[in-house]
Parts: C-alpha cells; structure tokens; sequence
C-alpha cells in the first residue's frame, strides 16, 4: 500500500469473447492511460473563470472504439487482405506503452459503409459504454462494452481481427474515424465474427 | 517524487519562510475522480457530479504543528474533527490512522473568534475565488494548478486576538464546499512546518496537481 503518494491512475482491461454464451477467447492486461487523458483529467477538475463558475470542459468517459492496428496484431495477413484492407489500412507501429498514442491505429466501424479511411456519413465508429459504470469499487470505476454479434461484423466482413482498443469522451463524434482517446490497449488477436459478443471491461482506479 | 506544494512568506518584502512537499490525496478525493469522469445517463448526457476544485482551506492541525498560543487554542480548540482527535495528530504521510477527510483544526481567513461550535455562519472559512487572491494555471498540459495569496496586512486569518497564528495544515476543497463552515471534505491534504500569520506577513500557497 502506498502511503506517501501521488495521484496514479492505473487501469486494467479484461476482453471476453463469448460464442452462444461460452467464453471461447478471453484477455487480460494492463494498458495505458495516455498524456491525452491526463490532460483531461487536470482540465476537468478546475473551472476556467469564476463568477459565474465556468468549467475548463464537461465531457465524460462515454465511448470505446475498436481496431485491428498495434504491435499485437497476429493475424497480419488477414487484417492486410480483402476485405479488410483496403478499407482498414495501416502499419501496427502503435504500442499500448507510448503515452503519446492519440487515436487508434486502424479503427474499424461497429456499423455503416465498406467505405475506406475516412468512410462516409452514417458511418458508426465507437460506441457507448454502459451507463452509469460500476462505481462500487469506490476509488476505481468499470466501464464496459459489449460489441454484439451484428456490430463490427456486416456486408462483407466476415472476420475481423480486432487488437486495439481506445477510451473516448463524450467530445467524440461518433461518425468521425480519428477521435483522439485518452487511454489505449493493443492486445493479441481476437477475430470477431457474427457469432460472437465481445465484452471490454475497463477498470480506471485512482490510487 | 516531486513537490507539488509550495509556500512562502514574507515580511515587508523580505522572505522569511520558505516549505516544499507532497500532498496526499484523501479517499474523498479518489472517489470524486472516480465520479468526476463519469456519466449518469445518457440522452442527454448527464454527468455523475460537477464538483471541481475551487477552494483552499488553511489549519493549526497537523503532525508538525509546535506551540500555539492561547488564543489561538481558544478559537480553535482540538477534538472537533470527525476524528476527535488531541488536535495534532493528522499527517499527510500516513493519512489511514487517523483517516483524514477535513483539516483536523480548520482557521477562519475572517470572521469572529468563536469556537467550532458556537462560530457564526457568516466566519469564512475557505479562500474564495471571488477575493482577488486565488489563481488557476496550467503549469504544464497534464497539471493544474492553484495559488492563493494570504495577506496578514489586510486581515486574513490573523485579526484580533490571533494576533500570530501557526499554520500547519491545508487542502483544496470542492466547489460544493461552504465556505462559512469549518469542516468540509478536501480533495487533498498536506501537513507542513508551521507559517506563523502576522499582520506583517503575506504568504504564497502554490498548489500542482498533476496527473
């Protein structure tokens, strides 16, 4: 136990795949929560002016988007064929230990077009966490997500090997492919077909 | 680990006291950032709380407190902390025994001179913003920081009969504190060599909370 501190902010993510209920793929590591997401946190706790009392900003922690870019790809081939690439290119340079990652590396849609970077109108590329989160722990909070087996998986793609994940804001648009995240988490494939519910369970302390 | 709490002193220009440390954060303050980040509902989107960070709150409790002088003891008398405890015993430390949540002896920037439980509810407790003596900055991306002035020559905290009073102690404190109340929760909380306030002194409290 620390009893001389500083504020951490420590999260730890857990990835369960499950297939008609039966886990079938399941990750468990800790991530990084990014320099972008410590400026969010100094931001949000102070008011920017006084009488009337304005905040600096107001958003909260609302969407998780998903991806097949980072260093923990392992199904490479797949993920730079058809029909995944083009339209999801990248190099998975990106890892889960750099605090200046910004955005996902090679974001895949929940649902819309087949469209390449950046994709068109109406297309959805993050989606929103449960709402309230598990505030039970007291000083840590669990956000979760769980990508049904229609998301991620339309039209023509059949399999798709997700190996990021980011945190966003409620600042983030919806139907923009690139929204900055303020943590982030490459992790070892797991291909999501439409047979499989993919459940993300963030868990951010503060300690 | 780096300072992130600075104070200094001086008497007619002249710096006289001059501390550096650490903070702890209290458990009230890792639940806010917990709640703080956090969305209730959405459609509209409605956050969890508002709370930010407003207010400064200075004490003569504290690990490292010396002596105090009468008058000061009858302002502010030990034992009225949710603690109970002799008066200096909180320690940012080892802020688990006892579990520290307020100031241990909280003292007015202005007001009477009447013990905890019988001050009036128009003593001031907390800077406020609205006195030109409280500043927010960005020293770098990931921190923010808080700075207050305490002017002795106009009156803060020493008046009348505390005529020098020891500081020991401090915390931020959230907008939803009040600031004619004594106890209110703080965020963060730091015990430090005592700065005796004079009528002659003005002090300089920089605060940095980074993450």
């Amino acid at each position: 136990m620390r009893i001389v501190d500083h504020i951490e902010v420590k999260s730890n993510l857990i990835i369960t795949a499950r297939e008609r209920g039966k886990i079938v793929a399941r990750r468990e590591g800790h991530n990084i929560w990014l320099d972008l997401g410590r400026e969010y946190l100094a931001q949000l706790i102070a008011f920017a002016s006084f009488g009337p009392d304005t905040p600096v900003r107001n958003d909260r922690i609302k969407y998780f988007g998903v991806g097949i870019g980072g260093t923990q790809q392992l199904a490479l081939p797949t993920a730079n064929s058809a029909p995944i690439s083009p339209p999801y290119t990248g190099n998975n340079a990106q890892d889960d230990v750099t605090p200046t990652v910004t955005t996902l590396e090679r974001p895949v849609r929940i649902s819309g077009s087949t469209s390449a970077y950046p994709g068109i109108a109406g297309d959805l590329w993050i989606g929103q966490v449960a709402a309230p989160p598990d505030l039970s722990g007291g000083t840590e909070v669990v956000f979760s997500r769980v990508f049904t087996q229609e998301e991620v998986n339309y039209g023509p793609f059949l399999s798709v090997p997700l190996s990021e994940v980011g945190m966003l804001t409620s600042a983030a648009d919806p139907e923009n492919y690139q929204n900055t995240l303020v943590a982030y988490d490459t992790f070892d494939t797991i291909s999501k077909t439409s047979a499989i519910n993919l459940e993300f369970k963030w868990t951010i302390r503060f300690g | 680990m780096k300072n992130n709490v600075f104070i200094k002193a001086r008497r007619r220009g002249k710096l006289v006291h001059q501390w550096e440390g650490h903070n702890t954060w209290t458990d009230v303050g890792r639940e806010y950032l917990s709640d703080m980040i956090t969305l209730a509902s959405y459609g509209p989107d409605t956050a969890l709380i508002n709370t930010r960070i407003k207010h400064l709150q200075f004490g003569v409790g504290g690990i490292q407190q010396g002596v105090i002088p009468a008058p000061v003891i009858a302002a502010y008398p030990a034992g009225f902390d949710p603690n109970a405890t002799t008066g200096n015993e909180y320690s940012h430390t080892y802020p688990i025994a006892p579990p520290i949540g307020t100031l241990e002896r909280p003292v007015r920037l202005s007001g009477g001179t009447n013990p905890y439980n019988t001050a009036p509810g128009t003593d001031v407790w907390l800077t406020d913003p609205a006195m030109p003596k409280f500043f927010v900055g960005y020293p770098t991306s990931s921190s923010v920081s808080f700075k207050c002035f305490i002017r002795g020559m106009d009156g803060d905290i020493s008046y009348g009969a505390l005529v020098e009073v020891p500081l020991a102690e401090a915390g931020l404190v959230f907008s939803s504190g009040n600031i004619n109340v004594a106890y209110n929760p703080v965020v963060t909380y730091v015990d430090f060599e005592p700065l005796i306030i004079t009528d002659e002194i003005e002090a300089e409290v920089t605060w940095i909370v980074g993450f």
